[in-house]
């Protein structure tokens, strides 16, 4: 998640803000809508449609997405990744 | 990120969907956003993703100079959106007729695309659209003025610095793209479509305008002049439609690409009160 931050966050002054799993990308980090945009795709591309991140913050209000945290995210793909390991394990 | 070479520029693209789990439609939506302070984000937390669930295929991608994509300084008139958009479905490979939504000044883009290439387009959704009029060059300049001399304006500086430094650096990034390029005197390059253009348009348009917006008239000109035009106003709303009533816009576009039978989805105004636009010509200072 450190990698994909590091290559999405647009103001070098944040760029070395120390993230930790309880970093909001609202008040922490201030990232912009579009560069959700690109860790949306980042993490599209890295884990295929079993992670759908816009599906996940399509739900959120504005105020759920001003205290969503690195940890909500990283929680929110390991489910998806564990969802999709049961769904492909092999019968038998 | 996804970017193509459209018309000798390198556009940010996001294709959503359709989701794997729902029958693909066939149909192909492309949104288009607004002007200097908008890119495809607008569009990609709101409607992009409910229209993808339902089966469509949805393009999102950012104007030239917008977002992530790339910034020329020249090129930004009307004529070199629809030529963008058009190398961008070339691009691409889309070759059937396309569903266009427009917010704001991307329904200039959409009307002028379903004017220029008929054979590409196969209905038109105006969210607060724009359409070049006369005098509408000289209205989008005036406005582009509004954003950097806002910037300078102690009132409008204060609701930015108030919203922390994410907005500031949008609002910045707004007036690097008016400084550095040729989009203030481009805007006023446009002729606009004649009644009769306008008139012959036989594709549908939903048109989507708020109550209290400045642009309301457009829409209504627009169920004036086009046969197949099905005007939607929204009580109290001002240009901000998409950003304040997004859920409603997804519930009205699911009922549109269904095949729009009988009354369109009810709307009923949130509790809260809509915010209003932190701009207005009255910070111009008098010529």
């Amino acid at each position: 998640m450190r990698r994909h931050l590091g290559a999405v966050i647009g103001d070098p002054e944040l760029i070395h803000t120390p993230i930790t799993m309880d970093t909001t990308f609202g008040s922490d980090l201030e990232l912009e809508s579009i560069e959700f945009v690109a860790l949306a795709d980042r993490l599209r591309t890295e884990f295929g449609a079993r992670v759908n991140f816009v599906a996940f913050l399509s739900e959120k209000n504005v105020d759920d997405m001003v205290s969503l945290t690195v940890g909500d995210v990283v929680r929110y793909v390991a489910e998806c990744v564990r969802e999709g390991a049961v769904e492909t394990k092999p019968v038998g | 990120m996804a970017e193509v070479l459209a018309n000798g520029v390198r556009l940010h693209v996001q294709r959503l969907g359709p989701s794997p789990e729902v029958r693909p439609s066939g149909e192909t939506i492309v949104l288009i956003h607004g002007l200097v302070v908008d890119d495809l984000s607008s569009y990609y937390f709101t409607l992009a993703n409910p229209l993808a669930a339902a089966g469509h295929d949805v393009v999102l991608y950012d104007l030239r100079g917008h977002g992530h994509s790339e910034r020329p300084r020249t090129g930004y008139t009307l004529r070199d959106g629809i030529a963008d958009l058009d190398g961008l479905l070339t691009a691409l490979a889309i070759d059937r007729p396309i569903h266009l939504v427009g917010n704001s000044y991307g329904g200039a883009i959409a009307i002028g695309m379903a004017l220029d290439h008929p054979d590409r387009v196969a209905d038109v959704t105006m969210i607060e659209g724009h359409y070049a009029t006369e005098g509408f060059g000289e209205e989008m300049a005036e406005t582009l003025r509004l954003v950097t001399v806002g910037i300078q304006h102690e009132k409008w500086r204060n609701w930015i610095v108030e919203r922390g430094r994410k907005t500031m650096r949008l609002a910045r990034r707004g007036v690097t793209l008016i400084e550095d390029t040729s989009i203030e005197l481009d805007v006023l390059d446009m002729a606009p479509p004649l009644p009769s253009a306008l008139q012959a348009l036989t594709i549908p348009i939903l048109a989507i305008y708020g109550g209290a917006s400045e642009v309301l008239e457009r829409g209504r000109e627009l169920e004036r002049l086009v046969a197949g035009t099905r005007l939607i106003v929204l009580p109290d709303l001002d240009h901000r439609v998409l950003f304040n009533t997004a859920p409603y816009l997804c519930e009205v576009l699911l009922w549109w690409y269904a095949g729009h039978v009988g009354e369109p989805p009810v709307f009923v105004p949130p509790d809260v009160p809509f915010e209003p636009a932190p701009l207005s010509r009255a910070m111009l200072p008098s010529a």
